[in-house]
């Protein structure tokens, strides 16, 4: 065949060990091919290949085996015949012995040894074979790293995939296993390592089998690497200090019969000064405990008792580091689970006694003393009968250490629980048996405080608390004997508690720490899962009433405020959760006494009542968290308040002395729409509540008739947001239920104006801002609509609306008539029947009603030449010239091609006023025409901003979250188009002065277009940036078009595609317009934009950034020196880039 | 000079945690030059610890920087602005002469590279830059203490050192700004 000698020159061209390395792995990749589609077959090539794998030259013999093994490898899924396996496998296993071609030999070993049954597996004979020739001929740790590697996966391999079979070797094994990893130094070798051990044990877990015999061996090589210190230089393979350790954890936990070797190892760590041995010491203990089992365990429970209790000891002597706050944290951690582990004895072993380390911990010296004091502490307290509290709250570091002792040791398991609130109240708890008699006379009970426990009984209760929430979580049916019983001593010491707890907080003692201290108790008591509650539900009233009655009381502290409405927020989250989880099942969730029938109304109350805004806005605030997560929370509060706005809206506002309430009702409807309306879920019952409100609000306005009600404008704009946030989600009919009775409201109140559609009427109606304050709702309404809301009047709504957005009025009412009319207009539907009988105009029409009638003669009145035109007409036309804009922004976004007529006339202004300032020039500069000047800049400046306005997002308006229709790139078309009207009308503007208006409208057409698309019209864009860049550093009102450019310019300069490649062609201008912006005096921001840009040019092509070298960095030096730190930093940056091309 | 490393394992300090400084954004603010910006243009200077593998190796092995070897600490640097002047007293890891005149001279160039050059123009002693080499515990160590201190502040011998291509191109590599 043809191929043949082709092939075979590979195979010589492969085992050439002077060819080079990529030859050698396409030659080989090429063979491989041949393989894989069957035009070769292994035998012919081992014919072929036959004198360099016998060859006696060990490079060339190396090189031929290699060539075989790395072609197994790459044959790991085609099915070969037994023969040939078996034939390799011993070819391989026998090629170990042979030290010069050792590496290939357990390439191929390992890439028989993988091979599934399905494409042909080595047999087990061959793999015991392969087995005992690697335990007896490998000596792993006299080899290279890598050959050491491939040794290891070569047992992986034998462990992993061929456990049965070579388990028979036995003793054997293990020992070469053990030879093999001793004395590791490679971190990726020793992950192996530790992964070899795990599957050792789990290979041999016979009692009497091998592994046991010699764990004190593997023991011994583990044990040098605890605990893990390695820092990885940052570059490394990926192998991180925690990979070693977790996997080193594995391998010490894998048997029991570590355990004698561990703890010990364990525990003489835990002395060690060094924070991160004694951190993973606890750890691996923890850990290690819970996998060994309480037998083990039993034999060690003394040993770590007492060290882990000399380590608490210290830990809460002086102050903490992090480090030291980790190690507590860690240690009470490790010590829960030998509780927990210790405790488990009952079900696995039998009779015996349980709980060997609880029974230790509770009869030590040093608790017993404690609990003493606990209890002298309590009883003295009662003796004194003086309410006078002396003791020193910060107790000594044992009493702290044990009070956590016991919190962890409750968290550890229900019955540890139980034993460790049995022991602890019956000290605390007996001294008050006798105390109900006197709980009447006041003072004495007062006395009652157990401060010496305080911090012990906060750590056992949040220890059952924690339990008592793993075991709701667990879902399963509580058996109501024994699943109740562990709580029973804190359910008999609940009416002490609560009781010192209150005196606690309400501040029987001065400090806010007891009183913040008093509350946390009483959180934890009343956040117990709704089954396993130690409390009553009467109990649990009083306690969420006192939560509120704190949060409401004016004298206390804020931080006991604080603390009280996060209680209030956990019990509602708890009761959240817990309703969520048996929605199926209800029976046992508690009756009314929950928080939305107990806390909300008497904040509810509170706000009725509050008359101060202070009081308010935090009252207001905890609401909102309340309801935030709540929908039946949430419904209430806003059928409450909503309730109590319509009702006050008429009758206090009506009244001329509103004092406080006005405020109040602004609070509330601020309120409403920012933290409560949007949490609403669509289609919700209390989104429907909302709906409702706003329809209330209608109705009210709706039977006032009183003008005074004008003086309140204030009221407007908060209700104007609220009625958008309601709307934008409400379904279709709601919104059309809204508006209709919006219309019916307003046709009321002005029938006369609604109907005329005389534009000169409407903005000569100065005195009736009143009802354009209507106007505005309805606008607020419109804004929001769904596109398919469809609407009778729209015609006449946007004559209005046209009207109102130009009258003299407040700017808000005129804006949100202009936003309302660009809504209608973006969201017009043109009657598909095709027959405009019913009075409805079309999309074109209504562009012409809007514009061509409404708001272009007022534009066209400032345009007119002769300049001659009423006071007022300035003022108008930068209306108009903003609706127009908005208009615009809404045919763009729905694609319509009118918005370029407009961008036309927004032109043609900036031309008018450079025209004006031409003639005017000569004029000489009187009064008269000097106002002129003014007014043309301002509206010159209005059409400026039109460009930016176009291309900007709004949240309020035309976003989607208002439901407005758009379509996609629609800011990109529109700046596409824009380009060349604008460059065209530059070039025909000759002076100076006339150009800055454009410049800054390409500024603020840039501030909103995504720099995509600026950078796709790069050959255009490009020069104007440069021009805008030196025409707009004249005056300091333009810096915030300038930056604008600068940041166009710097997206040019870090887009590698294409922008670069344009701005190379510009260096020598783009520097001298950036050196006098890095001395910019106005703007910081702009000089240090400046200097980055300057940074970027460096990586423009050097023949073309080295000449302006010496100019920059002139310029960079002067700026080391700047007022601005930021500036100097960004100086440092930039001259070190520019430092640097020198040396090229 | 010794053959091998100078000091292949150096203790390393943990850098303080500093929180960033919020920065004026008044405009007309004029923010002093003061002891922390003159630190954080130090404290990005890596030290290539070990003289032999940046010669023989392109790659140091031990990039740290002044401040996690403790080299340079903010209490070292003393700034008068109005006379525009800097002292940095810095300390040697090992007290070895060859490395802190390196030391020396990267904190040198660095700080001319950074600072307004009035920090440095003749003719007036407007600035020098006084290195005091601390060396603790070393025999004889006055006597190269002296000899460091004049080599640095000697405006001439900067100027030859710096004309050394091995010099250079050392300063260079430890001047290079880190990623992180």
């Amino acid at each position: 065949m043809a191929g043949s000698s082709s092939w075979v020159a590979h195979i010589d061209s492969f085992v050439d060990p002077d060819a080079p390395e990529s030859k050698q792995a396409a030659s080989r990749d090429v063979i491989s091919k041949l393989l894989l589609n069957g035009t070769i077959t292994l035998q012919q090539l081992v014919v072929v290949a036959g004198k360099y794998l016998t060859s006696s030259d060990n490079v060339i013999r190396a090189r031929g085996l290699t060539l075989l093994a790395e072609l197994l490898d790459n044959l790991v899924d085609k099915p070969l015949e037994h023969t040939a396996i078996h034939s390799l496998a011993t070819f391989f296993s026998d090629r170990l012995k042979d030290w010069h071609s050792l590496r290939p030999a357990l390439i191929g070993s390992v890439a028989l040894l993988r091979r599934q049954k399905r494409v042909g597996a080595v047999q087990p004979e061959d793999v015991v074979r392969i087995a005992k020739l690697a335990v007896h001929e490998l000596e792993v740790q006299a080899l290279s790293q890598k050959d050491r590697m491939l040794s290891l996966e070569l047992y992986e391999c034998l462990l992993f995939l061929h456990g049965s079979s070579v388990k028979q070797l036995g003793d054997e094994l293990v020992l070469g296993i053990t030879a093999a990893i001793d004395g590791e130094k490679d971190p990726r070798n020793i992950l192996m390592a530790f992964r070899l051990v795990e599957q050792l044990v789990a290979l041999f877990p016979e009692p009497d089998g091998p592994v046991n015999e010699s764990a004190e061996t593997i023991f011994a090589i583990l044990s040098c690497y605890f605990p893990i210190t390695y820092n990885p230089p940052p570059d490394q393979r990926g192998i991180k200090r925690e990979d070693l350790s977790s996997a080193l954890l594995k391998a010490f936990a894998s048997t029991a019969w570590f355990a004698p070797f561990c703890f010990p190892e364990f525990l003489e760590k835990l002395s060690s000064s060094l924070p991160s041995a004694k951190l993973d010491a606890l750890r691996y203990m923890g850990h290690c405990a819970l996998s060994f089992g309480p037998e083990v365990m039993s034999a060690f429970s003394e040993d770590i008792w007492f060290s882990l209790k000399s380590e608490m000891f210290r830990l809460e002597e002086g102050d903490l580091e992090p480090k030291d706050m980790q190690i507590r944290e860690e240690a009470y951690s490790c010590f829960t689970h030998c509780i927990e582990i210790s405790q488990k004895r009952r079900t696995i072993g039998g009779q015996e006694a349980t709980g060997d380390l609880l029974t230790l911990v509770l009869e030590d010296a040093d608790m017993l003393d404690f609990l003493g004091r606990v209890k002298n502490d309590v009883e003295q307290r009662k003796q004194s009968d003086s309410g006078e509290i002396s003791v020193d709250f910060s107790a000594d570091g044992k009493v702290k250490a044990l009070g956590r002792v016991l919190g962890a040791g409750a968290r550890a398991s229900t019955i540890a629980c139980y034993r460790v609130t049995k022991k602890y109240f019956s000290y605390l708890v007996p001294s008050v048996g006798s105390a109900p008699h006197c709980s009447g006379s006041g003072q004495s009970v007062e006395a009652n405080i157990p401060l010496v426990g305080l911090g012990a009984t906060l750590h056992i209760l949040e220890g059952a608390n924690h339990m008592a929430h793993s075991l709701a979580d667990l879902h399963q049916p509580l058996d109501d004997s024994t699943g109740r019983r562990w709580l029973e001593p804190i359910t008999e010491a609940a009416p002490f508690l609560i009781r010192s707890f209150t005196q606690l907080a309400v501040g029987g003692v001065a400090k806010t720490e007891y009183s913040k201290a008093g509350v946390a108790g009483l959180q934890t008591l009343a956040t117990f899962p709704a089954g396993l509650s130690p409390i009553s539900e009467e109990q649990l009233e009083n306690l969420l009433t006192f939560f509120t009655v704190s949060f409401l009381d004016k004298s206390r502290g804020s931080e006991v405020k604080d603390e009280a409405l996060g209680a209030i927020l956990t019990a509602s989250d708890l009761e959240e959760k817990s309703s969520s989880l048996t929605v199926d099942e209800p029976p046992r969730k508690r009756g009314k006494v929950d928080v939305q029938h107990i806390v909300i109304p008497k904040l509810l109350e509170a706000v009725r009542d509050s008359q101060s805004a202070e009081l308010l806005k935090t009252l207001l605030h905890a609401l909102a968290a309340l309801s935030k997560h709540r929908a039946a929370v949430r419904l209430t509060v806003l059928k409450a308040l909503g309730d109590d706005i319509s009702s006050k809206l008429g009758r206090k506002l009506v009244s001329a002395d509103r004092g406080f309430e006005l405020d109040r009702m602004i609070l509330i409807l601020r309120n409403l729409s920012a933290d409560i309306i949007p949490f609403c879920e669509v289609g919700s019952i209390d989104q429907r509540a909302a709906s409702d409100l706003v329809m209330d609000v209608w109705r009210t306005f709706g039977s006032l008739s009183d003008a005074s009600l004008y003086s309140a404008t204030d009221i407007f704009p908060p209700l104007m947001t609220l009625f958008r946030i309601t709307v934008q989600k409400c379904p279709e009919t709601l919104q059309r239920m809204i508006l209709s009775e919006g219309l019916s409201v307003l046709k009321k109140k002005s029938s006369a104006h609604i109907k005329t559609d005389n534009v000169r009427q409407a903005s000569s109606n100065e005195g009736l801002e009143g009802e354009h304050w209507y106007v505005a709702l309805v606008s607020s309404v419109v804004v929001a609509l769904l596109p398919s809301v469809f609407l009778e009047e729209k015609e006449t709504l946007l004559r209005l609306f046209v009207n109102t957005s130009i009258a003299n009025v407040d700017p808000v009412i005129t804006q949100v008539a202009a936003q309302a009319a660009a809504s209608l207009l973006n969201k017009w539907q043109d009657d598909k029947s095709g027959n405009g009988q019913g009075g409805v105009c079309t999309l074109d029409e209504a562009i012409v009603i809007a514009v061509d009638e409404g708001w272009m003669p007022r534009v066209e009145m400032v345009l007119a030449e002769n300049g001659s035109y009423p006071e007022n007409a300035e003022k108008v036309a930068v209306r108009s010239i903003y609706a127009l804009a908005l208009a615009g922004k809404g045919l763009a976004m729905r694609g319509h091609s009118f918005v370029s007529e407009i961008a036309g006339v927004m032109l043609r202004l900036l031309t008018a006023k450079s025209t004006a300032s031409k003639r005017d020039k000569p004029n000489g500069v009187d009064s008269e025409e000097r106002l002129n000047e003014a007014s043309r800049s301002a509206v010159a400046k209005a059409a400026v901003e039109s460009f930016g306005i176009i291309v900007k997002d709004h949240s309020t308006f035309l976003s989607k979250s208002q439901n407005a229709v758009i379509r996609p790139l629609y800011k990109q078309r529109f700046f596409t188009s824009m380009l060349t009207p604008l460059v065209e009308a530059l070039r025909l503007v000759g002076s100076q002065p006339s150009r800055i208006w454009f410049h800054r409208a390409f500024a603020s057409l840039l501030s909103g277009t995504p720099l995509a698309a600026a950078l796709t019209e790069g050959q255009k864009v490009f020069p104007l940036i440069l021009e805008g860049l030196s025409t707009l550093s004249v005056y300091p009102e333009d810096s915030d078009f300038l930056l604008q450019m600068l940041l166009a310019l710097s997206s040019f300069l870090v887009d590698e595609s294409h922008g670069r490649s344009i701005a190379a062609e510009y260096v020598q201008s783009m520097v001298t317009r950036l050196i006098p912006l890095v001395q910019y005096k106005p703007s910081m921001v702009i000089r240090e934009s400046a200097l980055q840009c300057l940074a970027a040019i460096v990586g423009l092509p050097f023949t073309r950034v080295f000449p302006v070298k010496a100019q920059v960095m002139k310029v960079i030096t002067s700026a080391l020196d700047d007022n601005k730190r930021l500036v100097r930093k960004e100086a440092v940056r930039c001259r070190q880039v520019w430092s640097a091309i020198s040396s090229k | 000079m010794t053959p091998g490393l100078i000091n292949a394992n150096p203790v390393v300090h943990e850098t303080k945690a500093r929180s960033a400084r919020t920065e004026n954004t008044d405009e007309n603010s004029v923010d002093e030059f003061d002891v922390l910006e003159i630190f954080d243009i130090l404290f990005q200077v890596s030290i290539c610890v070990t003289w032999l593998v940046l010669f023989v190796e392109k790659d140091p092995e031990h990039p740290y920087t002044l401040e996690q070897l403790n080299v340079v600490s903010e209490d070292a640097i003393d700034l008068d602005n109005k006379a525009s002047h800097v002292t940095v007293t810095f300390t040697p890891t090992v007290q070895h002469c060859s490395m802190a005149t390196v030391i020396g001279l990267c904190i040198r160039v660095k700080l001319m590279r950074c600072l307004p050059p009035r920090f440095k123009v003749s003719p007036s002693p407007v600035f020098q830059l006084f290195f005091k080499v601390d060396i603790r515990v070393a025999p004889g160590s006055h006597a190269s203490e002296a000899a460091v201190n004049k080599q640095l502040s000697d405006k001439e011998r900067v100027a030859a050192a710096l004309e050394n291509p091995h010099l250079v191109e050392m300063v260079e590599r430890c001047l290079q700004e880190r990623d992180e």
